[in-house]
């Protein structure tokens, strides 16, 4: 049976106040239904630390922790540690995206850097790569240029391996007819393997964005600092748990803004494609 | 009649059997650093532990720095912490555990001549004063620890505030040697063992000491919460007892060579380094556990003054000394 949200749509006529209405109900709905968990998670949260089950320490109020978050956006930390995480998540998102793809559409065409690079991908991926922060430490020192390394080390082996997968998946129909019409190697790749290969390489590249937020967070934390993970770690260091849920609650709206940006992007960028049309 | 007398007399002494075999209390002992604290060498001479496996067993558990073991006392992980002056405040006040006693003196910082903490920086490096520090990395165990926070002490009697100007990156004790050699961070705080390497001394210069920035300071101490203290007193008392007739033993000049090899044997280095262990060259420790509160109050207030404490509190007021006085006059 239809939802009543779907119901409500198919009942109206297109340009009608009703069709309107109901389409306006149907994104209420749809707000609705993609918060209401969160909300009761809240709730629940915030009734769980008044019960005097568990001390403030060990669980603030979410109301105090929301209070904490307003206090450091009034005096300017928020700010200062917010745009430093991102600068460093989002730089080292960038070169690993420009470097990912570019490495990733070499080895797809070129057969020595595939014969060469392919183990070290192999090997790479499983790996928890984060595991080498302490030589990244040591060999790049402790400022922005080690935290943005560990972070395009991270986020550059998923966008490799989108980006094989998407070209390895373009239709052969396409590329012979391309290449019978008269298209070089160059016009090949650009009008042709990549447009094919775009949606698997921005799922890739949808994979890699939060691991560059997660690492670039753990950086911090491990490197102390401006940054939000370094501000937790600090909390936590002075026993200050409204700092810390602070610091979670910020990563969370922070993480969740991303990857709702990243998806627009994708529907933007793929407009042409079949997935849209069904999205719509 | 008579099998039921004899099913009572058993139960009876099943019942006294338990009783007297009571499961021994577990009391697991915070320490940071090897050596320093001496709690990391204690089960060494557990021979000397006459109440060990019979009221007590002991463990000592390994942080990285104090702060971490706020959270551990916080879940009761650890029965006996070893806080430091700058981690109590945060404890009772930032973390809201009024219930937690000191009870005896782990060590002390700038009595006498004994040590105090070295602040070093490379000998040939940029920074001879402590104002050349300004948009520098400088090196902790942990933040908030007492190491740490005598350091920032300093700083800001000389105008210069964390992150402001300048970075704060934590680092195990044995790794900052290396790091300050591979120029990553421009200052360590120099602590007992690492600080009288052979090499370091060679690499490094002392900018300023623990002494000269908050004197002389009750620097860790340990303390239990008041529950386990009503619970289990006696075992306690029991555990200071060993603890300071341990400590007597290690402070005996005539076992010094023992000594030696032992604390080489824990941080696996040449016994020949450690020649200053348990002497007046080492850290401070009251032969009887007697914390020095005086010293303590004046560090507390201090870490509330520099931001890193919601408040400070009378020390005496969170102290119960009747154990470790109690366990004392048992060895006299």
């Amino acid at each position: 049976m239809a939802r009543v949200e779907d119901q409500a749509a198919l009942a109206a006529e297109p340009g009608d106040l009703a069709h309107e209405r109901a389409k306006g109900l149907d994104a209420v709905f749809r707000l609705g239904a993609g918060t209401f968990s969160i909300l009761v998670l809240l709730i629940a949260w915030e009734l769980f630390a008044r019960s005097g089950k568990v001390t403030p320490f060990m669980l603030p109020p979410f109301s105090a922790v929301v209070a904490r978050i307003y206090a450091d956006a009034a005096g300017g930390d928020l700010w200062i540690n917010l745009g430093l995480t991102l600068y460093r998540a989002m730089t080292g998102f960038v070169i690993a995206t420009v470097g990912g793809i570019a490495l990733g559409a070499a080895m797809s065409r070129i057969r020595w850097v595939h014969w060469f690079f392919d183990p070290i991908i192999s090997v790479g991926f499983p790996m928890p790569k984060i595991a080498f922060l302490p030589v990244i430490m040591l060999w790049l020192g402790l400022y922005d240029v080690s935290k943005i390394s560990i972070v395009v080390f991270d986020a550059i082996f998923p966008v490799v391996t989108a980006t094989l997968g998407g070209i390895a998946g373009v239709e052969k129909e396409l590329l012979w007819s391309a290449r019978n019409m008269g298209a070089s190697e160059r016009q090949l790749m650009w009008q042709i393997v990549l447009p094919a290969a775009l949606p698997q390489i921005l799922t890739g590249l949808q994979v890699a964005l939060p691991i560059s937020l997660i690492v670039a967070i753990v950086a911090e934390m491990a490197m102390g600092g401006y940054g939000l993970g370094g501000a937790m770690m600090s909390a936590s260091r002075f026993a200050d748990s409204r700092g810390v849920f602070a610091g979670i609650v910020e990563i969370a709206i922070v993480g969740y803004g991303l990857i709702k940006a990243m998806a627009l992007i994708r529907r933007r960028l793929l407009v042409w494609h079949q997935e849209t049309a069904e999205h719509n | 009649m008579r099998a039921k007398i004899g099913l009572l007399s058993l139960a009876l002494l099943a019942f006294g059997a338990a009783g007297a075999n009571a499961e021994p209390v577990k009391i697991r002992v915070a320490w940071v650093a090897p050596v320093a604290n001496w709690i990391s060498i204690w089960l060494d001479k557990k021979d000397l532990a006459k109440h060990f496996g019979q009221s007590y067993v002991f463990e000592p558990v390994h942080f990285a720095g104090t702060p971490p073991m706020v959270t551990a006392i916080a879940n009761n992980e650890v029965e006996i912490g070893d806080l430091a002056y700058s981690t109590l405040p945060i404890a009772i006040k930032n973390a809201g555990m009024d219930d937690i006693r000191i009870i005896a003196d782990d060590f002390q910082d700038g009595v006498d001549d004994h040590w105090t903490i070295k602040y070093t920086v490379l000998k040939d490096g940029p920074i001879k004063k402590i104002e050349d520090l300004k948009g520098k990395v400088l090196a902790t165990n942990a933040e908030g620890s007492a190491v740490d926070i005598a350091m920032k002490a300093m700083l800001h009697k000389h105008g210069l505030e964390n992150k402001r100007d300048y970075t704060i990156i934590e680092a195990p004790f044995p790794a900052m040697k290396a790091m300050l050699a591979e120029h990553k961070v421009d200052l360590i705080p120099g602590i007992l063992p690492f600080a009288l390497d052979p090499e370091m001394q060679k690499i490094g210069t002392i900018l300023f000491t623990a002494k000269e920035a908050i004197g002389v300071s009750e620097f860790v101490s340990f303390q239990a919460r008041k529950p386990f203290i009503d619970k289990n007193r006696a075992a306690i008392v029991d555990w200071l007892e060993d603890t300071q007739r341990i400590l007597h033993w290690y402070l005996d000049p005539k076992n010094h060579d023992e000594a030696v090899q032992i604390a080489a044997r824990l941080v696996k280095a040449p016994p020949e380094r450690f020649g200053w262990v348990f002497t007046t060259t080492d850290q401070y420790r009251d032969p009887a556990m007697l914390p020095n509160l005086s010293a303590l109050q004046k560090n507390v207030d201090m870490t509330k003054e520099l931001g890193y404490a919601s408040a400070s509190f009378d020390v005496k007021a969170y102290s119960d000394l009747s154990m470790v006085e109690e366990a004392g006059k048992r060895l006299k």
